[in-house]
């Protein structure tokens, strides 16, 4: 049991260990880790085809471009990711009206409806 | 201030203090909507200038991220052209070669200017739709309003004329339910674009291929005209 404790503390200490050393090397993190910035990322990975002087390895190095090209073109794809950004807001205004509260701020006056005499129970109560 | 502003002579009060009490907490019931209303309106509209604002954002990225690449493209094709007026020693050679420069160059230019021109066409296509959702989600909003402000109209007309309290509050919940029930169905319409966004993707992939295929063909056959003229098979 001893020993287990010991390797969860082990354990704890390499992975904050490692946590800041991530931090420390990444820089600061950013609050939001947008999708074209990690496909950035990924783009700047792409090598560049050697000249050969061949006329055929001319070609498709210069066709190549077009393939690199569409990567960041797919990426104008995400844009419409934006598009719903605000359907949370929207369902919640929709729900202004809470029938629920709604219910509990006027139930006080059905207690009225049926009181015989009591009316100078204050509304208040409710 | 809420939707109504309660008026009833002190005769009407005192003729029913039930109707009375109610009538008082109607109009902190449509303050309470309302107040709740302007907050979420207040919000969407912050929601909706952190989206502009991304969009931009993004764009400028994905924007300079192409211009970068197309430097290194340039630069990466002088070389390879470089590599081949090693090989061109005769002036017909030299001349083909020129000529196979030019086709290519302009293969490159007309490739970009199609893709260009399809981002473009799908950007325009996404802010079109960003500009019909908010217009309709907005009408969709005063109608909401309008609705619940009618509700609570009703609910102050029948406070004066006499109307038992319990049919004004049972008339003034079905009122601000219907009206809950119409924006969520108008919300779930507004939001059902996915097929216009699918299209405008589809429109332009469609233009990308057809750009990448014409400038694939157009190299090719640059390239084929060159073997031909240096009489070469490499």
């Amino acid at each position: 049991m001893k020993l287990d404790w010991k390797l969860l503390v082990l354990v704890g200490v390499v992975a904050v260990a490692g946590f800041l050393l991530l931090f420390q090397f990444a820089g600061e993190l950013p609050e939001n880790i947008s999708l074209p910035v990690l496909i950035k990322k990924g783009e700047r990975a792409i090598v560049l085809p050697k000249a050969t002087g061949n006329i055929d390895d001319v070609a498709k190095a210069i066709i190549r471009e077009a393939s690199a090209d569409a990567t960041i073109l797919n990426d104008e794809e995400t844009d419409s990711s934006l598009l719903n950004m605000d359907s949370q807001t929207i369902s919640d205004l929709g729900k202004s009206y809470i029938e629920n509260e709604f219910q509990k701020n006027i139930s006080c006056f059905s207690w009225l409806d049926n009181d015989r005499g009591f009316y100078h129970v204050s509304v208040n109560f409710c | 201030m809420g939707f109504i502003t309660l008026v009833l002579t002190s005769a009407e009060a005192a003729t029913d203090k039930r109707i009375v009490g109610f009538c008082s907490r109607l109009l902190e019931i449509s303050a309470k909507i309302e107040k709740r209303l302007t907050d979420r309106e207040t919000k969407l509209e912050e929601r909706r200038t952190e989206r502009l604002e991304k969009l931009e954002a993004w764009r400028e990225k994905r924007d300079l991220r192409r211009e970068e690449n197309q430097a290194r493209w340039d630069e990466n094709r002088e070389e390879q052209f470089k590599k081949l007026e090693e090989r061109a020693g005769t002036d017909s050679q030299k001349q083909a070669l020129a000529a196979f420069k030019e086709a290519v160059n302009a293969a490159v230019v007309a490739r970009r200017t199609a893709v260009e021109t399809a981002k473009e066409t799908f950007r325009q296509g996404i802010d079109q739709l960003i500009i019909s959702r908010k217009a309709a989600i907005d009408n969709a909003i005063a109608i909401y309003k309008d609705a619940i402000r009618a509700a609570f109209t009703k609910a102050q007309a029948d406070c004066e004329a006499g109307v038992e309290a319990k049919t004004i509050r049972e008339t003034l919940r079905t009122n601000l339910k219907a009206a809950q029930e119409q924006f969520q169905n108008s919300r779930q319409e507004i939001e059902g674009i996915g097929q216009s966004v699918k299209e405008l993707a589809e429109t332009r992939r469609a233009a990308v291929a057809k750009a990448h295929e014409d400038f694939k063909a157009a190299v090719e056959k640059a390239r084929d005209d060159l073997k031909a003229a240096w009489k070469t098979n490499d």
